[in-house]
């Protein structure tokens, strides 16, 4: 217990140190405590002092010339180095950031990622994320304004569209044709429907008995008019050939 | 004898512009002469109460037959050249939905409406003869159609009529068993 007080402590102390922030609080209270505070307090205060003292050695003429003296020195060892972290093209030696990207793909297959994987709880990550704010945060608008409308419809064939629709099925299984059945359900329209198609069934039956009086073929006959049923047949059925 | 029943409107559809037959035309014309009688004789019945309500009961209107016979004639033809020049249909025609067009199937002009009026009595001056053509023509044009350069074709929206008994069997075919 106390180990462990001594280590948060002493890791308080550090990050003051280095950051000039006041330390966490549990650095700076608990009387059980204060020996380990006041030194390193006092080590903290003697090493930002060092440092002063550092700098100044350092940026110092003297210090300087023994700086380049050393780096004169160390030269030959400097460019070993160098040729071992890059390697050398002449005699074909990989360096060591070759020798880490061979080694990487390796060494990670020998990682199961999907070990890992099956360790993060997706889901919970899931639920920290607040979908709405990020949806406040899209424009949709500029996002229509940017989409071609025109382009789309260009592409849409509406004729074949209209072509697959099944109209009986839409009048007797949607709501469609009860608003059509009450708009038009009226008595008369009712019994005109009714009368035309009597009278257009019994049309039917007086022509049947008609051309097999004459024994015609209905067929061969013009169906009506030819600016409304298209031009009339040149041959009968079967003979155009 | 068959007849097509009220709810056969599929085959209704494709006989749209087609040649009109002998009976929906007979049942127009008779529709037509029905209505234009009756309105003859509540319009002389008017005018009848109203010379009365003039000159008062004390004189009695006896109308030449002849007048009348002429007055009824002219109506018949105002009745009839009128519309048929106009939109090609009369009252009856448009019930049963039928009209009259050219020959070629154009809209029809004064010229063809006044002829096909006059040339109508003479069709059943020769003892319905010249209705034959309607059977047994290769166009189903009478001797008045011939004459005024015309043909009698179906007009009515056979299409709008399917969709409507389709709409009107929904509401049936819903209705829960009783």
């Amino acid at each position: 217990m106390a180990e462990r007080r001594c280590l948060k402590a002493l890791r308080s102390a550090t990050i003051s140190l280095v950051t000039n922030v006041p330390a966490p609080e549990e650095s700076t209270t608990g009387d059980a405590l204060w020996p380990v505070d006041a030194a390193l307090g006092a080590a903290a205060r003697l090493t930002r002092i060092a440092g002063g003292i550092g700098r100044a050695v350092v940026s110092s003429a003297p210090a300087q010339v023994v700086i380049d003296a050393t780096r004169t020195i160390t030269q030959p060892l400097t460019e070993e180095g160098q040729m071992l972290r890059e390697g050398s093209p002449e005699t074909g030696t990989p360096g060591l950031a070759a020798v880490v990207r061979e080694v990487s793909p390796a060494v990670v297959d020998l990682v199961d990622i999907d070990a890992i994987v099956d360790q993060i709880d997706i889901d919970a990550i899931i639920a920290h994320v607040d979908i709405d704010a990020i949806i406040r945060r899209v424009d949709i608008d500029a996002i229509l304004q940017r989409v071609d409308i025109a382009a789309i419809m260009d592409r849409v064939d509406v004729n074949a569209i209209v072509q697959r629709v099944d109209i009986d099925a839409l009048m007797t299984q949607t709501e469609l044709g009860s608003i059509i059945a009450e708009s038009t359900s009226g008595v008369a329209t009712q019994a005109l429907d009714t009368v035309r198609s009597q009278g257009v069934g019994l049309d039917g039956f007086v022509a049947r008995w008609a051309n097999r009086l004459v024994r015609r073929d209905a067929a061969a006959l013009p169906p009506g008019p030819p600016l409304l049923v298209g031009q009339p047949r040149a041959l009968p059925p079967g003979d155009a050939s | 004898m068959t007849v097509t029943a009220p709810s056969n409107f599929e085959s209704d559809v494709s006989l749209q512009g087609h040649y009109a037959g002998a009976a929906t035309r007979t049942a127009a014309f008779a529709l037509d002469q029905t209505v234009a009688t009756v309105v003859y004789a509540l319009a002389t019945a008017l005018v009848a109460w109203l010379i009365d309500l003039v000159v008062g009961p004390d004189y009695t209107i006896e109308p030449h037959q002849g007048v009348a016979g002429v007055i009824f004639v002219l109506w018949l033809f105002v009745y009839y050249a009128y519309p048929w020049s106009v939109s090609g249909k009369t009252l009856g025609m448009a019930v049963l939905g039928i009209r009259v067009v050219q020959r070629d199937g154009s809209p029809t002009t004064a010229r063809n409406g006044v002829i096909r009026t006059l040339v109508l009595p003479i069709t059943f001056l020769t003892l319905g003869i010249g209705f034959l053509p309607i059977l047994f023509g290769r166009e189903r044009r009478a001797l008045h159609d011939t004459a005024g350069g015309t043909a009698v074709v179906y007009d009515w929206n056979a299409r709008a009529a399917r969709l409507r008994f389709l709409a009107r069997q929904q509401p049936r075919e819903r209705e829960p068993h009783r």
